[in-house]
């Protein structure tokens, strides 16, 4: 645990509900800065739906969930402020299809940083070079490979400077050679240093990169400790229930 | 596990924002806001309107509708009405009557051209290509135009012809021999809706037999025998729907002697009870296992909204313009000479179920009375078509088809491959699977956009006031040239055109919800 | 067990297997196969007989459209003569070198668009084309010999008209004849001679669309059309040099324009003259309407101040007023993070508003009168709005005082903004400075989501100069009298008046049209009932009654002082029209939209009006365009639609204008004729133009992704 760590994202009893669905039954959880959460669990366990509440994709409808000390509630600029300091990978990349692979990255930048085009596209660039794909710049999307493209979207969330990032299964729509491309990119995140919740079922990226791995199922955290004691020493029946169905 | 939240976390920011920074809120104010603008900028523009009438000395009124006109309609079940109502009836007729005659031969002639196009045989296929590309490419209104000026240059209608042909070709329009309904056509047309329903009842019947038995029932063949036998023998024993006289004789005496007063608590209740169940039906879908949820700002927003509303509701029907409002849809207190009220409805049905014995139908040739004039919707003349309304027929049939062709095609191709293959090997022959598998699924497939290209039919029929063929239009047109009441006229115009677009589309959406399931 | 492999190398095949030879084909094959198919004799039989009369229904068809237009008693001269009128109506013979010059800018656009956006329609095979020639001439030949076949052909013989069928072979019809036999043999020759050869081999279609340009300008020199002679006689002329000078010119300029764009696209950057295309495109419209055609008299005191016209409602000052001034506005707007100077200026902005107000109101009223006799009626709508300004003014004032963040001044300014621009609308005053109000409420509203650095505020200020010119200069070219000399109401008349209805009104219908299909499909409640209501009510009610209301209703709903010309406002109700339908398709287009692209645009932080722009329309309305031109087809078709409320179209010149001349030269009787002509006429432009509109959506349909 990261306790002496000054807290990133704290949730307290988030609770959801999709209809008559209760997604969420009291989330709580803190994760602490430069942290790297693993969250695991089966399908439809409320996983998703959890990282989606921490930038608001998703409305909680109780408990708090604070991102860097400030509080997610209705307030207009809370949410433009995390939305800033939160980026967002997600499972089917969502790059824009009809901007290049640059402007895909210098978008935000410009239109919600407010920097230059200039600065925008330089800064955009390294990032290109930093996830290994710098000659695919002026590109589409649809012309690039499944790993080529989620390297862009993790460009694409890195150019706003986040304090934060969240994956939602990244890996998940990709072949099986692509996969470790991304899983590289990531990697090289964790170690500079960013705070990083990532859903996935790459358990050897969880073994390898996390300081902390959360199991969800029926919308709560059922278990949680370092990878280590996880893998090796599960308590809940259920964890090594899961466990056993996927090693 | 729980860390408890540091005051440097956002304790501070645990108060609700202020409302100008409020998601929710903004977005009720914008919605509210712009609505307010929306109403305000209605009531001026009517206002504007009202005023400017009054200012060309013509003051917006209903009172046309009552009063009588001098104008002559081309043609109609009345060509010199009486009184506004009756003439924009006489026109909504005339529109219904070519809007449904058009959707069924557009129907026919459009799928012929549709399966036609994708016949292996190169002519056929060609031809009906040639059709489509041209009738679809060209505006209606210039084939309407063309029809017209083709049926005027038709022979003329001489009186030699008087009882001598059957058919009528000439350019005072065009007549068949017909069917003539006749003083029993109302009991014989209650005992066929009865004979529908007792058909469904044995055709559903054998079914449950057969798929409880697994013999062959022969379920279509008894649905078709039962309706044969209404229809035949119907002919002779219609005389005892006449019981039903008694039931429209109540019906008419209950509506003709109850208070304005009750149908007004109707409708009040009508209103509170919507509210009411949306507001229930909003509650339960939120409602969780464990209780009510945490409903959000916006959801109480909702609720306000929909409980206000339906406070309004009571209200309106309640006080005077409700009282107002029920009077005239129950025509009291206006005196339309056709009056709109449900008792005279009934009354009308009451006369008309009487026991008597006449005949329900009747055929008849076409007969030219005056030399130069066939004798339009006397009792016993066959039927004879105007020239404005051939052309406006053939024109919006064609016209229509065209599209419908393309649709029926476009449908049929969507099936095609796989399932034809499937029914070919599973032995079929090529005219079963046509008929079995893929003209139910086509049909499923090309209901949408045929509904929306019966709608255009039906849009298309004003067209006629090219021709002046007398529909809803052309007469609203020549109502508001005499009595100037423009802006009455347009609303009549709306709502009816909205009405029949309400029915056409509740219709399509009715069977497609059935195929829907059907496909469950 | 170890002998087993432990698995097996295929390796790569090098070579591909060719395709198995077709199978043989002939005519007879294709006749056997195409007329006469079927599993069983039954089915052939059918299938033959099915041919036969098909075949009979087709040559029945043909024979009576051919006989109706080659017989004698027909008076095509009807339509050689009134040619002018039906294109251009009563447009001035001196000034038609204007209409001449707008196809010849668009023609010119057309070239260069086709070299700078590539493929110019790509290549067609030589195989289709030949087959395609050889068919033309089986066509021509059958016509050549169904024209002149005896009336006891006819399958049905229709009393509709009396079919001259004489049976001499004229030299014309030989000649005809000859000409379908020598296009069938080229085409069946080349087809003969090249095999399968003929299907590798392709011509580009734009050196066809060169040929076809060449042949059409050969054959208008050399062709004679029948032409009126006195009162009801005919005679065959050369087309007046007036008329093939002209497009013989324009031709030229096509094709010589197509390769001047070929060097310029050389020479200059690609994506600079595909933006000096876009932008010409958007203007040249307009433009050709407003100055080539209009021929507007400028007079220089409106636009540049002096004589009667104040400097400050001269065009000119009024473009430098609202661009300095609002510019000035806007360029804080857009930027607005210094919370102080916001709030100056957001409580300057209140106090003008609400005491200024005030002062006009106080001004203009006479308040003894008002306090003892109640608001005259005149003044009552001024008076509401009046006090509804000053409120807003206040409001403004209050938000100064209130708000802790500039970007949130900002916004309430650009909302207040908006809200007095709707309001003044029914205060009386120039009516081009309405327009730059609502202008400038729009840009306010906008300015906080779009600016940001200084590259992106000079971007902001430069879109509201620039609409700034735009309003000003449309107001000063719609007001100014034109120098034209014409017997109408106006100067637009029959075809050039259909193009305009149906590109003005699909155009002005486009943006109303985007913003019903995003209110539609948005999740806040009442604006989607709101536009729902809009839509529905403007779909299910056909279009001629609306065509009525803008003709005989509208003008009552206008405030007084405020009319349009009757041209004006049916392409207002024709755009309010389209407007709904251009939303639904664009709707299908938002709803094409996944998910996926909203959350990653909100997840980086864009606004919902941003991520609007710039993620959701731009692909919504990619996605949508093919239903996009298709609906021109329709806008298109429906222009015709204003013959009935009596404007002089096309349709209305050649059904009504032309049958009743009777000098000098008598032309009664000629209605059936004009239709079929006019029928033709447009088949020839909507088939055309779909034909182009499905190639565009194959072309894009295999250029994304």
């Amino acid at each position: 645990m990261t306790e002496d760590r000054k807290p990133m994202i704290v949730s307290e009893g988030v609770k959801k509900w999709f209809g008559d669905f209760q997604a969420l039954r009291g989330v709580t959880t803190t994760v602490g800065e430069r942290d790297v959460v693993v969250v695991i669990g089966p399908s439809g366990s409320g996983k998703s739906t959890f990282i989606r509440c921490i930038n608001r994709l998703e409305v909680h409808q109780e408990g708090r969930i604070a991102v860097d000390g400030i509080e997610l509630t209705n307030d207009l600029r809370n949410i433009d402020a995390i939305r800033r300091e939160v980026g967002m990978v997600f499972q089917s990349f969502n790059l824009f299809p009809h901007l290049t692979v640059l402007e895909n990255i210098t978008l935000a930048p410009i239109w919600v940083r407010k920097h230059t085009r200039t600065e925008s596209e330089e800064n955009g660039m390294q990032l290109l070079e930093r996830v290994g794909i710098p000659e695919q710049a002026d590109k589409f999307p649809g012309q690039l490979s499944g790993g080529q493209q989620q390297r862009v979207a993790i460009a694409r969330a890195l150019a706003m400077n986040p304090k934060v990032m969240l994956f939602d299964e990244p890996t998940s729509a990709l072949d099986p050679e692509m996969i470790k491309e991304v899983l590289d990119v990531m990697k090289e995140l964790a170690e500079s240093g960013m705070t990083m919740i990532v859903v996935t079922h790459e358990m050897g990226f969880a073994r390898e990169v996390a300081d902390r791995v959360l199991f969800f199922d029926y919308g709560t955290i059922v278990e949680e400790g370092t990878p280590e004691h996880f893998f090796t020493n599960p308590q809940h029946d259920r964890t090594k229930l899961f466990l056993s169905q996927i090693l | 596990m729980v860390t408890p939240l540091e005051p440097q976390t956002g304790t501070s920011e645990h108060a609700k924002p202020p409302f100008w920074r409020n998601v929710t809120v903004l977005k009720w104010i914008a919605q509210i806001g712009f609505l307010t603008f929306f109403i305000w900028l209605f009531y001026i523009l009517i206002s504007q309107a009202v005023s400017n009438l009054e200012g060309t000395g013509i003051a917006f009124s209903w009172d046309f509708l009552a009063e009588p006109l001098g104008v002559l309609l081309g043609e109609g079940f009345n060509t010199s009405p009486g009184s506004g109502i009756e003439a924009l009836a006489v026109g909504m007729t005339n529109m219904l009557r070519i809007t449904a005659s058009g959707i069924v031969a557009a129907t026919i002639v459009g799928t012929i051209i549709g399966v036609a196009r994708l016949s292996s045989n190169w002519i056929v296929s060609q031809v009906a290509n040639a059709y489509i590309e041209f009738f679809r490419n060209i505006p209606l209104l210039v084939q309407i135009y063309f029809w017209q000026s083709l049926v005027l240059t038709l022979g003329e209608l001489t009186v030699e012809e008087e009882g001598a042909a059957w058919f009528f070709a000439t350019s005072k329009g065009i007549a068949i021999p017909w069917l003539t309904p006749r003083a029993g056509r109302w009991q014989y047309i209650a005992l066929l809706v009865l004979g529908a329903f007792v058909t469904r009842w044995v055709y559903k019947w054998r079914v449950r037999i057969l798929e409880e038995k697994g013999v062959e029932t022969h379920a279509g063949s008894w649905a078709l025998g039962v309706f044969a036998t209404f229809l035949i023998a119907g002919w002779l024993v219609h005389p005892i729907m006449g019981l039903f006289g008694f039931l429209w004789s109540a019906l008419a005496w209950v509506f003709g002697n109850v208070p304005v007063i009750l149908f007004q608590l109707v409708f009040a209740a009508l209103a509170a009870w919507l509210a009411y169940r949306f507001i229930k039906n909003f509650l339960d879908e939120r409602r969780t296992p464990a209780g009510l949820a945490k409903l959000t700002d916006d959801d109480y927003f909702r609720l306000t909204v929909a409980g206000i509303l339906g406070l309004a509701g009571v209200a309106f029907f309640l006080l005077g313009p409700g009282n107002a409002t029920v009077s005239r849809l129950l025509g009291r207190d206006l005196t339309f000479s056709m009056n709109w009220g449900l008792e005279p409805i009934f009354s009308f049905l009451a006369e008309k179920f009487d026991f008597s014995t006449g005949l329900p139908l009747d055929f008849s040739r076409p007969e030219v009375v005056v030399p130069t004039r066939f004798a339009q919707y006397s009792p016993a003349v066959g039927k004879a078509f105007t020239p404005a309304f051939v052309s406006v027929w053939i024109g919006v049939t064609l016209y229509t088809a065209a599209f419908i062709g393309e649709i029926v095609r476009a449908g049929i191709m969507a099936v095609h491959r796989g399932q034809n293959e499937a029914a070919l090997a599973v032995g079929l022959r090529r005219g079963q699977v046509l008929r079995l598998v893929v003209l139910p699924q086509a049909f499923r497939i090309v209901l949408p956009p045929l509904g929306s290209q019966y709608l255009n039919l039906a849009k298309n029929t004003s067209l006629g006031i090219a021709v002046a063929y007398a529909e809803v239009v052309q007469v609203g047109q020549t109502i508001y040239n005499q009595e100037g009441q423009t802006l009455a006229v347009f609303i009549i115009w709306m709502a009816f055109y909205s009405i029949v677009s309400l029915v056409l589309s509740g219709v399509v959406n009715y069977y497609n919800r059935k195929m829907q399931l059907v496909e469950r | 067990m170890t002998d087993q492999p432990q698995g097996i190398v295929h390796g790569v095949v090098e070579d591909l297997e060719l395709p198995p030879e077709p199978p043989p084909h002939g005519p007879k094959i294709w006749i056997q196969e195409n007329l006469l198919g079927g599993d069983t004799p039954t089915a052939r039989v059918l299938n033959g007989l099915l041919s036969v009369i098909f075949g009979l229904i087709a040559l029945n068809i043909l024979q009576y459209v051919t006989s109706y237009i080659f017989e004698p008693s027909r008076r095509w001269s009807a339509v050689t003569f009134n040619m002018k009128l039906m294109m251009v109506q009563a447009f001035p013979q001196a000034d038609l070198f204007r209409i001449w010059v707008s196809v010849g800018i668009f023609f010119v656009l057309v070239s260069f668009s086709l070299v700078v956006w590539g493929g110019g329609g790509g290549r067609l095979s030589m195989f289709s084309l030949a087959k395609g020639i050889r068919n033309i001439g089986v066509l021509f030949m059958i016509v050549a010999i169904m024209h002149g076949a005896p009336e006891t052909w006819n399958l049905v013989s229709l009393p509709l008209f009396t079919i001259d069928s004489p049976t001499a072979w004229s030299l014309a019809r030989v000649v005809f004849f000859l000409l379908g036999l020598a296009l069938f043999a080229a085409g069946f020759l080349y087809l003969r001679a090249s095999g399968d050869a003929a299907k590798e081999q392709s011509v580009p279609v734009l050196s066809l669309l060169v040929a076809g340009m060449v042949i059409i300008t050969t054959a208008i020199w050399l062709i004679k059309l029948p032409v009126p002679e006195g009162q009801f006689g005919e005679t065959t002329a050369s087309i007046a040099r007036t008329t093939t000078g002209p497009w013989t010119i324009l031709f030229a300029v096509a094709i010589g324009s197509y390769f001047l764009a070929r060097v310029l696209v050389r020479v200059f950057d690609p994506a600079l003259i595909k933006r000096i295309l876009l932008f010409l495109w958007v203007f040249s419209y307009p433009i050709i309407i407003m100055v080539i055609q209009r021929k507007p008299v400028l007079l220089w005191g409106d636009i540049l101040g002096g004589g009667p016209t104040v400097w400050w409602e001269s065009g000119l000052g009024l473009f430098v007023l609202f661009s300095l001034i609002g510019g000035a506005v806007i360029w804080w707007l857009a930027l607005s993070t210094d919370v102080t100077v916001g709030r100056v200026i957001a409580i300057a902005m209140g106090a003008v508003l609400a005491i200024g107000t005030w002062l006009v109101v106080n001004a203009s009223n006479d308040w003894e009168d008002i306090i003892r006799d109640g608001v005259p009626e005149s003044a009552a709508l001024p008076l509401w709005v009046a006090i509804v300004a000053a409120l807003a003014g206040i409001a403004l004032i209050a938000a100064g005082l209130l708000i802790p963040d500039g970007i949130e001044i900002a916004r309430v300014i650009g909302l207040i903004m908006g809200v007095v621009a709707l309001l003044v609308w029914f205060v009386p005053m120039l009516f081009v400075v309405r327009f730059l109000l609502i202008t400038f409420a729009l840009t306010a509203i906008a300015a906080p989501s779009f600016g940001g650095s200084t590259q992106a505020r000079v971007r902001v200020v430069a879109v509201w100069i620039a609409l700034v010119f735009l309003v000003v200069v449309t107001f000063v070219l719609g007001e100014a009298e034109t120098a034209l000399e014409f017997q109408s109401t106006t100067f637009l008349g029959g075809f050039n008046f259909s193009i305009l209805l149906a590109i003005t009104g699909l155009v002005l219908s486009f943006p109303l049209g985007v913003v019903l299909a995003l209110a539609r499909t948005s999740t806040m409640p009442i604006f989607r009932l709101l536009a729902t209501g809009y839509i529905e009510l403007i779909r299910s009610v056909p279009m001629i009654t609306w065509l009525f209301f803008g003709a005989v209703m509208l003008p009552v709903f206008l405030p007084d002082g405020i009319t349009f010309d009757e041209i004006v406002r049916v392409i207002g109700i024709v755009a309010i029209f389209n407007a709904a339908y251009v939303a639904e398709n664009v709707r299908g287009g938002l709803q094409s939209i996944g998910k996926g692209q909203y959350e990653a645009a909100s997840a980086m932080g864009l606004s919902t009006v941003q991520s609007t722009a710039l993620i959701v329309l731009p692909q919504a309305i990619r996605a949508v365009l093919p239903a996009l031109v298709g609906s021109i087809i329709v806008s298109f078709k429906d222009t015709s639609l204003v013959a009935i409320i009596g404007l002089a179209d096309v349709l209305f010149i050649a059904k009504s204008f032309v049958p009743g001349q009777t000098s000098p030269h008598n032309f009664l009787g000629t209605q059936p004729q004009m239709l079929f002509f006019i029928a033709l006429f447009y088949w020839v432009f909507t088939f055309s133009f779909s034909r182009m509109a499905l190639r565009y959506e194959k072309s894009i349909g295999l250029g994304e992704h």
